[in-house]
């Protein structure tokens, strides 16, 4: 009897069966106009059924009768296989969305990275040393930046008065990393207090269906400088879901962006904006975890006083 | 705008290119892979690999009624293909890689730039184009730049309006206007002072615009062979478009490949950027890219842009709406001077 170890480890035990793969068909549009093509693939020894779906939008256009001729080319080369239509290895539609964006905030993102700094010496994950180097810098910088920005100054450096001890809440005395479940009820409360200062988004109801991205940062523009703006809409038909959350890079610009568009009337309606709420408290100590510091792959928090 | 990303070079990108209606858009790479792609939905047609290029592939050009294609290689041979097949019709061997290749007006005649390589010389050839020839018939006119030092290297050559006469640039940011018989320079240009990277021209060929690795980017009178205007920016240019449609001209490049490594994505400028043709003034950049962008191409309609990066990505823009409402204070001051 030949010996297990001399058995070909390709043997090919696949019947006709294992290989039958169900033809793939598409249905829809439905009167969303999405289409749903679903097809099949063995990738891996598994068999995968692969769901796509794909907003039908029909435009007209008048092309020249060469370009029609075109369309029907068959494909050559490597791509001589491939169905019709973009393969998923070669075409990608980016997910995200590029603007033309104005060079003049270039020239900010020097600036850009001092934020950058700012924040992460609020949450701690520099050393003393560094924070105190640092805080000379941010001093000049925001004091440089004129008589009206005065007040933010004194937010910053408020703030970062504050970081030691939230460092320390996270550290544990000593310095020394202590893991969530351990600490006290103190931590866990200086922690929500920490986020709810940290907090600089907003969230925006009741927008129209037809604003767009653009349309909320030129309206909040004004106001300070803008993060990020996002705006939900509905996964598969794009149109948007009537809310939206503009971050803004310091609280007070919020704050003002607040007063003064809560209850402002834009395209025929009237905007509610409120701070966001994260999801839930639990998940949100979570997240300021990982926000402080250093975390490893899993999520994990690594001892925090590197540096 | 959500650009289409195109996945199919495994190497930095040299060359992309539109056809005359726009609506196939080529590319070659480092790989050896001249691939055919559909503009409209990012489908790749094809790739011209059959019997094809052994190494980089330069620059190509296609045929104005978009039958043919022409590459050529650092393998030292330039390759005529039919579009719509992926067949290899013709090779031409030359005596260096080939840096540059391009059709004239008509697409009667092509014209390729071969390296300098053991001992030969930087070269310019005109071959005639006769897709019906039983065999590849030699260069029609072959020529050295006079005034270019032995060893050194020529980028481009292109054809003036009407194909009256050739225009050479080389590595030192010198453009010389040739006649296309015998190569006697008839000028020479110095404006750039480094490598000329790109060469592009308007639709209608009476400007045409030059990116050099001196970081500017010029745009010229191809009938007096003057300078109107210089665009400049802080990185090496790769690559110039004109719009056929707005007074914007687009620019990208980015530092060298040699020092990507060492510097963030955010100061090595691998953004394409657009300038008013008139005014020269920066008003927007598009970002997307992680390595330089070596090559642009301008949508013979104006309705996108397409670049391809030293990253290995072709990524196909199409511009929103708000871009052709887009109305600058700008374009009123023209709009009164015209008047």
């Amino acid at each position: 009897m030949a010996d297990w170890a001399d058995d070909d480890d390709n043997v090919d035990v696949t019947t006709e069966l294992d290989d039958y793969l169900p033809e793939a068909y598409e249905e829809g549009p439905d009167d969303k106009g999405i289409k749903t093509l679903v097809s099949f693939r063995i990738q891996d020894g598994q068999k995968q059924k692969v769901i796509r779906k794909v907003k039908v939008v029909t435009k007209k256009k008048k092309v020249s009768k060469r370009i029609q001729e075109r369309l029907a080319w068959k494909k050559f080369g490597l791509a001589e296989d491939a169905p019709p239509g973009p393969e998923e290895e070669t075409t990608i539609v980016s997910r995200d969305d590029v603007h033309i964006e104005n060079p003049g905030d270039e020239n900010k993102a020097q600036k850009r990275e001092e934020d950058e700094m700012i924040k992460r010496l609020r949450s701690g994950a520099l050393n003393r040393k560094k924070r105190e180097e640092f805080a000379a810098k941010e001093s000049t910088i925001l004091g440089s930046e004129g008589m009206g920005q005065g007040l933010r100054t004194g937010t910053a450096l408020s703030q970062m008065a504050d970081a030691p001890s939230s460092l320390a809440a996270a550290g544990g005395p000593g310095g020394k990393y202590v893991p969530m479940h351990l600490r006290g009820g103190d931590a866990a409360a200086s922690m929500s207090r920490f986020e709810e200062e940290d907090q600089t988004t907003l969230r925006v109801t009741n927008i129209s269906e037809d604003t767009t991205e653009d349309d909320l940062r030129d309206l909040f523009q004004p106001f300070g400088r803008i993060q990020r703006v996002y705006l939900a809409r509905d996964r598969e038909t794009q149109i948007s879901r009537g809310f939206a959350y503009i971050s803004f890079h310091y609280r007070d610009d919020a704050q003002r962006a607040m007063d003064k568009l809560n209850g402002f009337g834009y395209d025929h309606l009237i905007l509610k904006v409120e701070w966001a709420k994260p999801s839930t408290r639990d998940d949100a100590g979570t997240q300021s975890v990982m926000k402080a510091g250093i975390v490893s792959g899993y999520g994990g928090a690594l001892p925090q006083n590197m540096g | 705008m959500r650009p289409l990303i195109l996945k199919g070079h495994t190497r930095p990108l040299t060359t992309v290119k539109y056809n005359t209606e726009g609506d196939l858009l080529f590319s070659c790479s480092k790989d050896s892979q001249p691939t055919l792609w559909r503009s409209s939905n990012g489908e790749r047609i094809g790739t011209y690999t059959e019997n094809g290029h052994r190494g980089t592939v330069w620059h190509l050009d296609v045929t104005v009624d978009s039958k043919y294609l022409v590459t050529g290689g650092a393998d030292m041979t330039a390759k005529v293909w039919d579009v719509e097949s992926g067949k290899k019709i013709f090779d031409f061997p030359h005596t260096g890689p080939v840096r540059h290749v391009e059709f004239s007006e008509g697409s009667q005649m092509f014209v390729t730039v071969s390296d300098p390589f053991r001992g030969s010389p930087a070269c310019i050839s005109v071959y005639e184009f006769d897709p019906n020839a039983e065999q590849p018939e030699g260069p029609k006119y072959m020529w050295e730049v006079n005034g270019l030092e032995q060893g050194k290297k020529l980028s481009k050559a292109t054809w003036m309006p009407l194909n009256k006469n050739l225009l050479s640039a080389d590595e030192f940011g010198v453009m010389r206007l040739h006649e296309v018989e015998s190569g006697r320079v008839i000028r020479e240009v110095h404006e750039h002072t480094k490598r000329i990277n790109a060469i592009s021209w308007n639709k209608e060929k009476y400007l045409f615009m030059t990116g050099s690795a001196d970081c500017n980017a010029i745009l010229w009178d191809a009938a007096e062979l003057k300078p109107l205007k210089t665009y400049a920016t802080e990185r090496p240019v790769n690559a110039v478009g004109i719009s056929p449609i707005k007074e914007h001209v687009f620019v990208a490049g980015g530092q060298d490949a040699m020092s990507v490594t060492t510097t963030s994505s955010r100061v090595g400028k691998f953004e394409t950027k657009i300038f008013h043709m008139v005014f020269a003034d920066a008003f927007g950049s598009i970002k997307g890219h992680f390595g330089p962008i070596n090559t642009l191409a301008v949508h013979p309609e104006g309705t996108g842009f397409t670049s391809g990066s030293e990253d290995g990505y072709v990524r196909v823009h199409e511009f929103d709406p708000s871009y052709f409402e887009m109305h600058s204070e700008l374009d009123d001051l023209s709009a009164l001077q015209t008047m």
